[in-house]
């Protein structure tokens, strides 16, 4: 059986789209994959002339995740970023939300030993010196070790961002 | 001058200290934009990677997921749907009498959504061309859509929004306004009695009912539509409907006499097309503020932004906007008194016009030179140029309102009274006259 473009268009962007329900919109796990999952199905069925995939697909996972709220509005307060009209000050925040979660993709791709590495030095503000003692090496070796994993972390999140997967 | 690599620049914003020529690199950046913008993007990383939310992010997603089967399944399915009504229908579609003889909506093997999803895109794209075949085949899936068996009809919301907005479409181009106008309330309705309601296809909705409140001149409503429009494809990120909606705003503005709106949003609009390659988007936007900066005197932007809108619209090999342009530009000239290079401007557009086959158009371009020849103090082909002129319009009350404006204007030139005032009153009474057909002439005062 050949493969379906779906196959693609799902592998590249589920993560994404499910990564915006959760944190952006704090959509419980479960529910975020079945707002995801509806995405793709009404995705497929009306076919939309989205010059943007990406793009057209956040736009939607985001109007899904405020209708979520806006059902369970009873349960839940609504929060200042759940509003109804778009905005081009919305737009910008999106945007940006959507950059959050593109560099998240990136650190995801990475790769065990550089990501370690960036979350120890950037995340929890360990010293280069302090690393290194940890891991039995030379200072050196872990600023030549961050140096590289930042240049390979721009390039993935510079295609990330740029061709839209 | 020389530039510093992306990786020296990535070590500077690692570890400044460990930098050998650390104040060479601080000058450079000083003074290099390109440099400071590279620095500043890798700097920016950096910054990012202390926030905790894309680390969050990055565990919860350890591996790129497959598509699950039902998913897959489903996507299959209307595959091979729509396989199955491009066999039905592609061979019918070519011509309007075939398929109005084949009765695609009595026979029960076009019962299905798919079909309906093929005929409105076909009549999308036939609305421009062969309106009236595009409103047959938008009729033909809304009568499918009522005819569905009773478990496809609770999912065919979305598909029977989709075919009232293609037939409001279609109206639109018949110039069936109110007509296309009912149509839109229908296709809202059914979008939003969907379980899944889209804001985007709600905005596509918006974006067409300003088109036509345009022309039906409702031009607060056109503005307050376009931007609405505008805000909603932005947030789905589609530039290429956002730069439209846009447009269809400034030109509200534009229409109801606010050129100073306009203009702004027309050098938006530009500003944003041009990095975004939407080319003919930006032609459009750079003429439309020339328009503007002509109509708010302010000749040297104009002349500016015409000289630009040419260029963009000359690529583009469009005769016909590019001779109208150059006519916009030719008046331009007159309008400022450059009456030498203006008057050429005009007589190679009114030629060039006519060779096009835009008899209005060239006869209105006749007309600006006649009104140029006269404030030049150059009289002596007016009466020649007025005889030439001749205007087509669609109906007899027209043709007879458009006759009376020429007589008077003939009768003037004659009695070697006509003025530039009295020509530009002919000629703003015969250019809006199509959308006023009813509107008798009267002389000026």
């Amino acid at each position: 059986m050949t493969a379906h473009p779906l196959e693609a268009v799902y592998r590249e962007h589920e993560g994404l789209l499910r990564s915006i329900a959760q944190f952006r919109y704090r959509v419980p796990p479960c529910d975020a994959e079945a707002l995801v999952h509806d995405i793709f199905a009404s995705f497929l069925e009306r076919q939309p002339e989205a010059y943007d995939v990406k793009a057209f697909l956040i736009g939607s996972i985001n109007n899904a995740c405020k209708h979520y709220w806006r059902k369970r509005q009873h349960e839940e307060p609504l929060l200042p970023h759940h509003e109804l009209t778009p905005s081009d000050d919305e737009a910008a925040k999106l945007e940006r939300w959507a950059l959050r979660l593109s560099l998240g993709a990136t650190l995801a791709r990475l790769g065990g030993k550089c990501s370690e590495t960036l979350r120890r030095y950037y995340l929890r503000d360990e010293s280069a010196e302090s690393i290194a003692q940890e891991l039995d090496t030379s200072p050196a070796y872990i600023w030549q070790l961050l140096s590289s994993c930042r240049k390979r972390a721009r390039q993935i999140y510079s295609a990330i961002t740029r061709s839209g997967s | 001058m020389s530039h510093y690599t992306e990786d020296e620049l990535s070590a500077y914003a690692l570890r400044p200290d460990a930098i050998d020529d650390r104040d060479a690199v601080e000058q450079h950046v000083a003074a290099c934009g390109d440099c400071r913008d590279a620095l500043d993007v890798i700097e920016a990383f950096d910054t990012a990677l202390h926030d905790p939310l894309p680390w969050e992010v990055a565990d919860s997603m350890p591996a790129r997921r497959e598509a699950p089967p039902a998913l897959l399944d489903q996507a299959r399915a209307i595959a091979d749907a729509d396989a199955r009504a491009r066999e039905l229908l592609l061979p019918l579609v070519d011509s309007a009498i075939r398929f109005r003889e084949a009765r695609v909506d009595d026979d029960p093997r076009f019962y299905t959504l798919a079909t309906i999803r093929l005929l409105c895109k076909v009549a999308n794209g036939m609305h421009e061309r062969q309106p009236q075949f595009g409103l047959l085949l938008a009729d033909a899936a809304l009568s499918i859509a009522g005819r569905l068996p009773a478990a496809l009809k609770a999912r065919s919301s979305w598909y029977a929004g989709t075919a009232f907005k293609e037939r409001a479409n279609a109206l639109r181009y018949l110039g069936r306004f109110k007509d296309a106008e009912e149509a839109l309330d229908r296709a809202e309705e059914a979008f939003e009695s969907d379980d899944h309601v889209e804001p985007f296809d709600l905005a596509i909705v918006q974006y067409v009912r300003a088109t036509i409140y345009s022309q039906m001149e409702r031009f607060d409503d056109v503005v307050t539509l376009g931007r609405s429009a505008a805000e909603t494809f932005h947030v789905y990120g589609d530039t290429r409907r956002y730069l439209s909606a846009l447009l269809v705003e400034g030109l509200g503005y534009y229409n109801a006499d606010r050129d100073r709106e306009s203009v702004e949003i027309m050098e938006r609009v530009a500003a944003l097309a041009r990095p975004a390659r939407e080319t003919d988007l930006l032609g459009r936007a750079l003429w439309n503020a020339a328009n503007s900066y002509t109509r708010l005197r302010e000749y040297a932007k104009a002349k500016v932004y015409y000289a630009d809108a040419i260029s963009v619209i000359d690529n583009l090999d469009l005769p016909t906007e590019s001779a109208r342009l150059k006519w916009s530009m030719a008046a331009l000239k007159v309008e400022q008194g450059e009456y030498e290079d203006g008057l050429l401007g005009l007589e190679r557009s009114r030629v060039q016009l006519q060779q096009l086959g835009m008899a209005n158009d060239a006869a209105l371009a006749t007309l600006d030179l006649v009104a140029g020849l006269l404030a030049a103090e150059q009289p002596e082909r007016v009466p020649e140029l007025c005889r030439a002129i001749s205007v087509t319009f669609s109906s007899e009350g027209m043709m007879r309102n458009a006759k009376k404006a020429l007589a008077y204007l003939t009768e003037a030139v004659t009695s070697g009274d006509a003025t530039p005032e009295a020509v530009r009153h002919v000629r703003a009474f015969l250019e809006h006259l199509p959308e006023h057909p009813h509107e008798e002439f009267q002389q000026i005062q």
